[in-house]
Order: structure tokens, then sequence, then C-alpha cells
């Protein structure tokens, strides 16, 4: 028995190991608003999400306030024994907005983004890639955004033309989801569509140091390749993407035997893989 | 080399010539370390940035003048020191430069997130992106949708999890007979379907309980609103052999408006379609979790036994249901609602069978020829008065069941002719009460469910049988029986849950009381009944049991652990009494523990391990508790003693799962134990063809064990997907067989490979193949092995969608066994159909090989058992469905 014991405290020590040491702390966190499209069939409709970039020494994380609330509130009710409704109930009134992407960048090595997001209810999945820095034309606009002084520049990244103003007064090279690689932080990002534009709401100091670490949850490690394949699938043809989890239910068939052919959701994301381009 | 080299150059020089770079360390002014991630920018007259640069870690960095721009200063910055601009002109090229730490000075901008208010958890699914103009019903569509899956008999789960409510525009019409609405209400009359994740029924339970499970909720279109719906059906055919004609009709309406609604629906046919599954209770009412144990029936009806084929393949009926649903909105929280049905029908069986018995030292055959015809008629009613606010929830349902069966029999067994009628009548009348007030934080509630049976049940046997035991020797023309079971059972319950240092604590405390009691008589044509003899064929026993239980329970619950523990403390009464002659009566009391542990580790996103144990106790009740003998069939009569019998047992499972949704791969194992002990033996003897089964107080152990495992994979190559599932399960158990003393295990194992595949769009198959061995054998007194059965089973299906308009099916099984003296079946069918708008012609071909009979063999305790089916023969329906 004492054995037992013995060998369940090593294996919990163990496991304990894996969780991940938080190596930097922020010392700013900036807070964008976004109007994005979620379905690809109806461009003209546009939904919001309240985002936050947190910036320490090194690295920097963004994600949806929203749905950091969401989960916030999910683990603490769950933790508490809570759950199913209980853990509903107390977020019921708040706003969502099914962003559930974060993106660390210089985290836990040099020119590393990580990038989780949740694929199907509680099923994340993570990739990491080599940060790209856009080159920047810079632009003879200037405007005032928030009280800063800022500066149009403007790129092609990542399968879409981007139109951002940064400030050098707040010398961070950073801005939101992968956009970065100007003098100053991105305080307006929209992109040539207008399909996604960030805008810079609140610039906060934070006076007590906040740990950056990637949030606890169970992932898939893949490459960006099967993320997005993933995602497309589970947009496009869900029933096979269910399938991948064994789930013989994911023949669909009506009444009459006939297999489901389900609509088209385009997927549709903030990056335009060269592969989706054609 | 050189020519590389001189290219280089040439790459090189012209930037050389025509950019200004400008480059240099940036070092921290008061350490004399340098800084880095500054950035350097070059800026125009009028501070604009024309280009920048990060400095690298050892603080260096290069920035070059872009072509056509011209560069007035140089501008570094870093994040806790002071901007430094130094202009272009006076530039120390490749020199340092100094920087003074500096307080982090931002203009703060105050931030306040906006509250928006959303749907919450509410999953809405437009209907029409999902309908297909091939899709009739609301269920054909539901199967379609992400995470909703519909099971055989109908049941919708979402996420796996079977939902527990079913609503029609808010409105709980059909409270579990939803599969009513699913396989009647038009697809085009939904405007959309709504998930409710974690659907919490009760309003006075909301943010109090929670519930795991979803509700769904039918939106329908606005012309769908407050007008009568309407559906016609009628279908014709013909059955080849005999002649006879078929029909399949249906006649359905309905209404749904904001202050009432109603479904009534006759439908009717004779080919093979088991109707009265749409009178299925579907959900499961989690609130309540009171489950009382229906009463069966004592005797048995005879049959060849049901063969492992789609049950139209041989259901000969002749059945009509007629259901009426009405849901009234007395007020604003408060539902009256009336649900009445009928159904009757009437099956013919034929067939024939040969049971093999092995008997110490002896084989005993029982060779039968059945005819038989079960008529049934059952007519169910209910009321239900719902009040649900959030400070109160009160339901009371009133329900009753009547249902009258008559089954005809006529048996030629081993060459000799016995008709046996049973009447197997039951009707139940039930009432479940559930209260729950809400005060502020605190919740009340009981529940309360009471249920009485009674079971009439006759038995005649022409001529009379066993004249040496029951007339003396002398032949004689019927024997009788007269049996009737009655009941009453309450289980009533209060639960409360509080936190304790971060988990659940909940408490259940409940009572639970069945009194049940079996009078049983034996009648025997002429007067030659011994009357010494009567008593053991007399019975009148009243069995009561009390049970009073308390149930504390832990649960916790963090992102890779999940856990509860229950440990339920029962405290028994039971009472038994014998009024025949040998009058009896005894009670005893017992206190006992049941523990039930269940934990479950995520080790990682893609593997989790799951183990569950649980011990528990059972008694028997009036079924195992009549001294004199019932015949339960012709050929069998049972008898049990005056000993309450205990039985005691503990389940362990283990289970781990992993799935790789990358690769599509998914692999899942899982192994039980579960021991057994129990203080009475069955002992079965044989008197010529008659089976007599008496309890014996005697300590028996038994043991069940078993392992299954599922491994599937989907591939991109059209859309394969395969899958194999294997399954192996054991149990050891001894009895007194013929005044032997036998321990005996009975193996199975089975393994199933399925492969689908769908090349195009207007194309696709699926291929599978089972296979099925069992084993049995005696390990006690001496090891002795009998003959294993092994049976396949292998199905093809394929279906064409040349357009939307037009579907066709083709279906083929083949069943063949290892014992080459069974006959293998080989089936075929063919369907197809025509949608225009409203209406659709359906044209089907079942049994095209005109396939009759179906043999099989199988296993069962120390016994074998060979049986033939008759089949219901070649058959063409022509099917015209309209809807308004």
């Amino acid at each position: 028995m004492n054995r037992i014991f013995i060998i369940v405290v090593l294996l919990f020590m163990k496991l304990s190991c894996f969780s991940q040491q938080s190596i930097d702390s922020a010392y700013l966190k900036v807070t964008y608003l976004e109007d994005f499209v979620r379905n690809a069939d109806n461009l003209s409709k546009k939904s919001n999400d309240e985002l936050v970039l947190n910036i320490g020494k090194y690295s920097s994380e963004f994600y949806s306030l929203r749905e950091d609330r969401v989960m916030q509130i999910t683990d603490s009710v769950l933790a508490a024994g809570g759950n199913g409704f209980q853990v509903h109930d107390a977020y019921a009134d708040l706003p969502r907005s099914r962003q559930k992407f974060r993106i660390y960048k210089n985290l836990y090595s040099d020119n590393k983004l990580i990038y989780i997001d949740e694929v199907n209810a509680n099923l994340y999945y993570k990739y990491n890639e080599t940060i790209e820095k856009p080159i920047w034309t810079f632009l003879q606009e200037k405007k005032e955004i928030q009280g800063y002084a800022c500066q149009k520049a403007k790129t092609k990244f990542k399968g879409r033309e981007w139109a951002a103003w940064f400030t050098t007064e707040i010398p961070v090279s950073d801005g939101p989801w992968k956009l970065c690689g100007l003098p100053g932080l991105i305080l307006d990002a929209v992109d040539s569509d207008s399909l996604y534009h960030f805008y810079c709401v609140g610039v906060n100091k934070l006076s007590k140091k906040k740990p950056i670490k990637i949030f606890k949850t169970k992932y898939v490690a893949c490459d960006k390749k099967e993320f997005y394949s993933a995602m497309e699938q589970m947009y496009e043809q869900p029933l096979e993407f269910f399938k991948r989890f064994g789930l013989i239910s994911a023949k669909a068939i009506d009444a009459n035997g006939r297999p489901a052919k389900l609509p088209v959701r385009k997927y549709v994301d903030l990056e335009v893989l060269e592969s989706a381009k054609k | 080399m050189r020519k590389l080299l001189l290219v280089l150059c040439g790459i090189v020089v012209p930037f050389t010539l025509y950019s200004q770079t400008f480059s240099g360390e940036i070092i921290n002014n008061s350490t004399d370390k340098p800084i880095e991630t500054a950035s350097v920018s070059l800026l125009q007259t009028d501070s604009m940035t024309i280009a920048f640069s990060m400095a690298n870690s050892s603080g260096r960095f290069s920035v070059t003048v872009p072509d056509g721009k011209k560069a007035k200063f140089i501008c570094i910055s870093c994040m806790g020191y002071a901007q430094k601009w130094i202009p272009v002109q006076g530039y120390n090229e490749g020199g340092e430069i100094r920087l003074n730490p500096k307080d982090i000075m931002i203009k703060e901008v105050k931030y306040v997130s906006k509250r928006l208010t959303q749907n919450g958890d509410t999953l809405t699914y437009s209907v029409s992106g999902f309908r297909m103009p091939h899709d009739r019903t609301i269920g054909d569509v539901l199967k379609k949708l992400p995470g909703i899956e519909v099971s055989s008999d109908g049941q919708i789960k979402y996420q796996d999890k079977p939902i527990n409510k079913f609503y029609i525009e808010g409105m709980n019409l059909l409270d579990g007979k939803y599969k009513l609405a699913t396989n009647n209400l038009s697809a085009k009359a939904v405007k959309s379907v709504q998930v409710l994740e974690n659907h919490q029924a009760i309003a006075a339970l909301k943010g109090k309980n929670f519930s795991e499970n979803a509700a769904l909720n039918l939106v329908l279109e606005d012309k769908a609103k407050a007008r009568i719906l309407g559906t016609v059906d009628v279908g014709l055919g013909v059955e080849d052999k005999s002649g006879s004609v078929l029909w399949d009709n249906r006649l359905l309406s309905m209404l749904f408006n904001s202050r009432m609604q109603n479904l009534s629906m006759y439908k009717n046919n004779n080919t093979g379609n088991d109707v009265s599954q749409e009178l299925k209770v579907l959900t499961i009412d989690k609130i309540n979790q009171l489950t009382l144990a229906g009463e069966s029936n004592t005797l048995s009806s005879l049959s060849v036994g049901s063969p492992d084929l789609d049950q139209n393949r041989y259901y000969n009926n002749n059945s009509h249901l007629f259901t009426f649903n009405n849901l009234w909105r007395i007020k604003k929280e408060t539902d009256l609602r009336v649900q009445a049905s009928y159904f009757h029908d009437n099956e013919k069986q034929d067939g024939s069978s040969v049971t093999t018995y092995y008997l110490p030292g002896q084989i005993l055959n029982i060779d039968e020829n059945m005819h038989t015809v079960h008529s049934k008629d059952e007519i169910e009613g209910s009321v239900t008065y719902n009040i649900n606010n959030t400070k109160v929830y009160l339901k009371n349902n009133l329900k009753f069941n009547l249902n009258f069966a008559d089954n005809k029999g006529w048996i030629l067994t081993n060459g000799k002719l016995t008709d046996q009628n049973s009447d197997l009548d039951k009707q139940v009348f039930s009432n479940d009460f559930q209260l729950i007030r809400n005060y502020g934080k605190n919740v009340f509630r009981i529940c309360s469910l009471n249920k009485y049976s009674n079971l009439p049940q006759h038995l005649t046997i022409t001529p009379g049988q066993y004249p040496d035991w029951l007339n003396g020797g002398n032949e004689y023309d019927f024997m009788q029986q007269d049996l009737r079971l009655r009941s009453f059972v309450s289980h009533t319950y209060s639960s409360f849950q509080h936190k304790l240092l971060g988990m659940y604590v909940d408490y259940k405390v409940g009572l639970k009381v069945k009194s049940q009691s079996l009078h049983s008589v034996l009648g025997v044509s002429g007067n030659n009944f011994p009357e010494a003899l009567r008593d053991s064929f007399l019975n009148r026993s009243r069995f009561a049991e009390t049970d009073l239980y308390l149930t504390p329970s832990i649960s916790y619950q963090n992102y890779s652990f999940k856990g509860k523990v229950e440990v339920s403390t029962n405290f028994n009464n039971l009472y038994q009494h014998n009024g025949t002659m040998n009058k009896y009566s005894g009670s005893e009391s017992h206190l006992l523990f049941e523990p039930n542990i269940y934990l479950e580790y995520m080790l990682s996103a893609l593997w989790k391990i799951d183990g569950l144990f649980s011990y528990q106790h059972s008694y028997s009740d009036i079924y195992s508790l009549y001294p004199g003998y019932i015949f339960t069939s012709y050929r069998s009569a049972s008898a049990n003693g005056n000993d309450i019998s205990l039985s005691k047992f503990m389940n362990m499972n283990i289970s781990v799962d992993f799935k790789n949704p990358i690769k599509g791969f998914f692999f899942d194992l899982s192994g039980n134990y579960s021991p057994g002990h129990r203080n009475t033996l069955m002992s079965s003897k044989f008197n010529g063809i008659l089976q007599q089964t008496v309890c014996l107080k005697k300590d028996v152990d038994s043991k069940n064990y078993g392992v299954n495992s599922t491994i599937s994979k989907t591939f991109s190559f059209w859309k394969t997907f395969f899958r194999l599932n294997s399954f192996y399960s054991a149990s050891e158990d001894t009895q007194l067989w013929s005044e032997v003393l036998t321990r005996f295990r009975s193996e199975s194992i089975s393994s199933s490979l399925s492969v689908t595949m769908q090349p195009c769009r207007f194309v696709d198959w699926e291929i599978s193949s089972s296979y099925f061995y069992y084993r049995m054998k005696t390990l006690e007194p001496q090891e002795t092995e009998y003959t294993p059965v092994r049976n396949f089973q292998h199905k093809f299906s394929f279906n064409v969608f040349p357009s939307d308009n037009w579907q066709f099916k083709w279906t083929s099984e083949y069943y063949h066994s290892s014992d080459k003296n069974l006959k293998s079946s080989f089936f075929s069918d063919l369907s197809l159909s025509y949608i225009i708008k409203n209406s659709e012609l359906q044209f089907s071909a079942m049994n095209l090989l005109n396939n009759t009979n179906y043999e099989r063999k199988s296993i069962g305790t120390l016994s074998e058992y060979f049986s033939v089916n008759r089949l219901r023969s070649r058959q063409f329906v022509l099917k015209y469905l309209f809807s308004f």
C-alpha cells in the first residue's frame, strides 16, 4: 500500500513538472476592439470582440478578453466541483465572441510564435511557427489615436494587405494578432477588404505584474497546416471531422439512406494560407 | 569561385554606392551593458519614420535609408529608457550610443469592457441550410446537424448525452415520446433547431443545480403556425408467395399555436414495420432520478425467439396505432397536457427448434414445431399538470396503462401436439409528483413516485400434461393455471447540496417501499387431482421491502481530473408471508453500505484513462419467493422456497482512450471484472421434457469479466472510414443440474469490421463483416467442452443519387455459420424513390431472393439451441406520401 502511495505521489510530481513555468511577466496591457467577419458567405455582417495584448519584457500574449473571462469562470467553477449548468449559468450574461485563439510571441524561445485555438468543444490545437516580420512600407500620414501620435504603414502579410497605425511613443515592436515589426506599438490595423479591424481602446500600465504563460488546458500539438486543415474540415465537412474520433454516427444518412450533404460553411480566418489562395 | 565573387560584388556594390547605412551599438549609460530590443528609426524632417531596425541581443544595429528618401534624424527608443534623437550629420558611424534609464511613462487610456448580452449557450441551426430535397421529416435533418446523433431507436443525443427535453415552439407537447414528432413533422415546417446546451428545464433550479444534458427546441416557420398541418400516406403492395395484399398508411394532423398544441395520428401497416416504437419514452428525467422497475409477467408466451435480423424481415404484423397529444398553456408558466394512445397488433409466427440439454451422462433433445398468434391491445393515457417558474416547480403526472395480450400457440413436441394459450394482462396506474421550491439560496425539493400494478395471468394447456404427476397417471383433457401478481411500489426522496473545501457534497435521503403479492392455483380437468398435491401448486405469498437510505457523495473536478465518491447507507427491512397450508412468515433487517467510486484522468489532449469501482447488494423479491410450483410454460415449472436470497457483487472497470484527430486515429480499450456472491443455488432437473426449477439455500460464487476494444481510422482517399470492434466476455456460475453440482463457464467473442467509402457525391457504399464465437465449458464436477458455435454476417449497402429528386438503394446481407448443417442465408433488397414538391413516390422490393427460412444455432446454459424462423417472403410496396 505504501509503495503504491509513493508511486502515485511520484507520478503526480512528474506530471507537475510538465506544467509550463512562467519566465516573463507583463507590465503593459493594451486593449483592442475588433470588428470581424465570422461567416465567409456573409461578409457584410460583422461580429465584434474585445482583445488584450499583454506586453512583457521579452514576450507578449494576445487573446480575447471575452472568451478569457468565460474560460476563467469555467475553470473556477469546475475547480470548485461544479460543472455543466453552473458553469453555463455563471457566464450566461456575459458577451461572447467565440474567438478562442491565443497568440504568444517569443515566449519560450526567441522568434517563435505559439498559436492555440479551439477547434471543437474543448478540443484545443497548438502549433508553433517562426515569427515572420512583415516588410512595412512607411507612409507619410499621421494621426492621433487615443492621444498617441501615430504614423501609417502598410504591408502584405499572411495573405492579406494590412494598413496599420503605430506610435513610437510606445517603443514596442508588437501589435494585435501576429502583426509586429514596427518601431512602435500598432494601435490600429485594418485589412484591405475591411474584414478585420483592430483598434486600440485602452492602454494600462500593470502595477502588479501579470505572468505570461500558456493557459492551462490539454492541447493537441500539430503543425500549422494540420491546424488549418482541421479547422476547414470542422467548418466545411463537420461529419468527416467527427470520424477522426471514431464516431460511427458521423456517417450521416437520412431516413431514406442517403448521405447527408451539409451546406458548405466556408472557413474564414485572419491568415490566408498559401495553399488556400489560388 | 572567382565568378561567384564577381557576381556577389555586383550585387553588394550598387547598395553601398547608392544607399546610406547607419550602424552602431546601444549601451545602457548606467551599467555600460548593451541594450537589446531597442528600436532604431530613421526620421525625415517632419519626424516621419522612413526606415526602422531592431538592435540585436548584443545591442548592435544597422539601418539603411530607403531609395529616394533622406534621413534627418536617427531615433533610438527602448522601453524603460529615455528616447534619443541624433542628427544624421553628426552621427558617429559604428560608434556607441548611450541611453539613460527612465521610468516607463505611459499615457494611460482607461477602458471599461461593455457587457453585451448574447444568447448564452444556445446553438441555433437554420434548418433550410441542412435540408435537402429528399428530407421529409425533421428527424432526417436532425441526423445531419453537427454534434447531434440519432440512435437506431430514435433517441437524440447531443455530444454523446441524451437530450433531456424536446420542445416545439418552447412547449413540451410530447414529453419524451418525441419520436412522434421527429418521424412525422415535416422538415419544411421547421425554421430552425435550437440546441440549449446544459439545459436546466426547471426554472426554480437555474444556477442551483446543474444539468449536463442539452434540450432541443424546434422553431417553426411562420406559415406552419396556427394552422393545421397534415400528412397523408397511402401505400399498397403485394406479398409474392401468398398473394396477400399489403398496406402501409398514415393520417396525421398537427396544430401549433401559442395557447395550444396538438398532434394526432392514425397509422397502420402489415409490412413488418413496428409503429409502437413511436410511443417509446426517450428522455431521461434526470431531475427526478427515481426509477421503479416495472413488474414483469411470470408466465411466458410461446415464441421461437427473435432472430438476429432486422425486425421487418420476420415481423408478420397487422398493426394499428392511434395517438392524441394535446397541450394547453393555461397561464404563462402553467401547462396542462393530455396524452392518449391506442395500439393494436396481431402477430403470427412460425418456426421450429431443437433444444439440446447436456445432462450428466445424458443428452436430452426437445424438438418443437410451433405456430403462434399473438394479439395485443394497449391503451395508455396520462394527464400532466406543470407549473414552472423561478420560485416553484410543480409537476404531477397521473398515468394509466392497460395491456391485454392473448397468445395462442400450437406446438408439436417430439411428435406430440399441444395447445398453449396464455392471457397476459397488465394494468398499471402511476402517479409522479415533484415539487421544488426555491427560497433564495436554498432549495427544498421532494419527489414521490407511486405505482400500482395488477397482472392477472392465465395459462391453459391442452391436452393435460404430466398425468403421472398431476392426475394419478390418468390422461386428462386440459390443465389450467390462474395467477395474479399485484404490487405497489413507492419511492420518495429529498436532497440537498453544499460546498466544502472546493468540493461539492451532496446528501440524498429517501424511502423505498415495495409490497407484492402472488396468488396462483392450478386446476386439472376431471376430479383426479390428488388432494395432497394441491398445496404444492398453490401460492398465497406476500413480500414487503422497506428501504431507508442516506447517500452522501463528494465530487471534485479540475481541468484534468474528475472524481466522485459516493457511499450509500441502506437500512432494509424485509418481510414475507406465505398463506398456504404450511403457513410461514418471517422478517429480517439489514444495514448495508454500497460504495461507488469514479475517477477520470486526462493525461493529455490525446489520452484519457478512467476507472470505476462499485459494490452492490440485491435481494430476491416475490419472483423468487413462492413455495408452490408455477408452470411458466407447458414444459417448465418452477418453485422457490421461503428463503430470501441476498446477492453481493463488485464491479471494477478500467478504460483507456486515445484519439488523435490529426491522424484521424481513434483507439479505445476497456476491461471489466465483477465477482459476485449469493446465498441461493438454482436447481434444474428434467422429468421427461418438463424442466423443474427450484431455489435452494447454498452459497454460490460467480464472476463475469470481459475486454472490449475499438480502433478506427479515417483516410482522405474516397473519404474512407475504417472501424474494427472486438469484444470478449466470459462468465462463470454454479447450478445444481440434474442433482449434480455443476460449475460452468461460457465465453463469447465477437469482432466486426466495417469500411465506408464515398468516391463522389452521387455514390457511396458500406461493407461490414462480423464474426461471433460462443463456447460453453463445464469446470466441475469434471471438465467438459461442448462444440462451439461460430456465426458470420456480411452486409453490403450501395446508394446512388443521380439527382436530388432521385435515389436508389441496394442492400445485400449474407449469414453463414461454421456448422455445415446450417443453411446459409442471403438477402437482397432494392428501393427507389422520386420526389416532387410536397409529395414523394417510393417503391421498395424486399427479400428479392425469396428466402423464407432463417436457421441459426446459439448456446445457452448447458444447452444448445437450434432454430428455424419463418421469414416474410418477397414483397413489393408502392407508397405515395403527401403533406400539406
